[in-house]
C-alpha cells in the first residue's frame, strides 16, 4: 500500500445552523467528545471535529450566507454536506484522482481544519462531494 | 450513550452498481464480504463501509434520491449499546423508531433531531 492508498474515512461533515446548538446532540446525546473547533475564514465556516472511533463528525456552520456552506444551508438545509478520506499523502492522491480523469475543485492541496485538503467535484463522483484530508501530526489518531 | 464508530454512509443512486463500480475503480476500495448485510453494493475503507443503494418507491431514501439527487443520503453509527442508547434519546427526547435493517435492529432517529441527517444506530459487531 503507498501512502497516497485511502485508508479510513476521516470524518463526515455535516451542515447545521449553529454549532452550539448542534453540540446538544451530536456532543452531548451522542457522547462524541468535541476535538478541535476552528474558524476558516477563507471558507466562510466555524466548525468543529467531533471523534468517533477513528473517524470524525465535522460539523459547519457558516459565517455568511454567500460561503459555499452559507449558500448549501439557504437551499438544502441542514444535513449531510461531504465524505472525508483519509490519505498519508494527499498529493499523491490528489494526482492519482487528477490520473483517473476526476473533476477536480483544489489543483493542489491547502490547508483546513483536518490537515492539508483537497476536493473532488462531486460530478465525477456520482454525486457525493469528496474530501482527502493528510491529518497534521499532532492530530493524528 | 458510547458511540463507536461510523459503521457506514449510504449513497444513493439510479444506479448503485454502476456507483460502487466507479467509487471501486477511483479509490482502490475492496467490496465488503462477510460483513453485517447492507441493502446494497458495499465497499470497505478502514472500519467503515459505504453502501450503495437503488431505493424502493416510497421510502425516506427514495424521497432522498427525488429531493436531492445522487449522493450521500444517510448515516448509520455503531454504538456499545443499543438498549442505552434508546434510553438516552427517550430521556433527550429525541424521536425515533426501532426498525429492522439488515437483520439487526436498529434505531432511526428523526432527522429533524440529527440536523437533516438520516441517522441509524446499530449495536456496533
Amino acid at each position: 500500500m503507498t501512502r497516497a492508498a485511502l485508508t479510513r474515512i476521516h470524518h463526515v461533515g455535516v451542515v447545521v445552523r449553529n454549532l452550539e446548538q448542534a453540540y446538544g446532540f451530536w456532543r452531548d446525546c451522542l457522547g462524541l467528545p468535541v476535538h478541535k473547533v476552528a474558524t476558516v475564514e477563507d471558507q466562510g465556516v466555524r466548525a468543529a471535529l467531533l471523534t468517533i472511533g477513528a473517524s470524525e463528525i465535522e460539523l459547519l456552520e457558516p459565517l455568511q450566507p454567500t460561503s459555499g456552506i452559507g449558500k448549501f444551508l439557504a437551499k438544502r438545509g441542514e444535513g449531510l454536506h461531504h465524505l472525508c478520506y483519509a490519505t498519508g499523502d494527499v498529493a499523491g492522491a490528489l494526482a492519482a484522482a487528477r490520473a483517473k480523469d476526476v473533476r477536480l475543485i483544489d489543483e493542489r492541496p491547502r490547508p483546513g481544519l483536518a490537515g492539508m485538503i483537497c476536493f473532488l467535484h462531486p460530478a465525477s463522483t456520482h454525486g457525493v462531494l469528496v474530501e482527502y484530508a493528510e491529518p497534521f501530526p499532532e492530530d493524528a489518531h | 450513550m458510547r458511540t463507536l464508530c461510523i459503521d457506514r454512509v449510504t449513497v444513493v443512486s439510479p444506479d448503485a452498481p454502476r456507483a460502487a463500480a466507479t467509487f471501486e475503480r477511483l479509490f482502490t476500495l475492496p467490496r465488503a464480504i462477510g460483513a453485517a448485510p447492507v441493502r446494497g453494493a458495499a465497499l470497505t475503507i478502514g472500519d467503515a463501509r459505504i453502501e450503495f443503494v437503488t431505493p424502493e418507491e416510497g421510502t425516506p431514501l427514495a424521497e432522498a434520491l427525488r429531493t436531492g439527487g445522487e449522493g450521500m443520503a444517510a448515516l448509520t453509527l455503531g454504538v456499545a449499546d443499543l438498549d442505552e442508547a434508546a434510553r438516552t434519546l427517550e430521556r433527550a427526547a429525541v424521536a425515533f423508531e426501532v426498525r429492522i435493517d439488515g437483520g439487526r435492529r436498529a434505531l432511526e432517529i428523526d432527522p429533524r433531531a440529527a440536523h437533516g441527517v438520516r441517522l441509524t444506530l446499530v449495536a456496533h459487531a
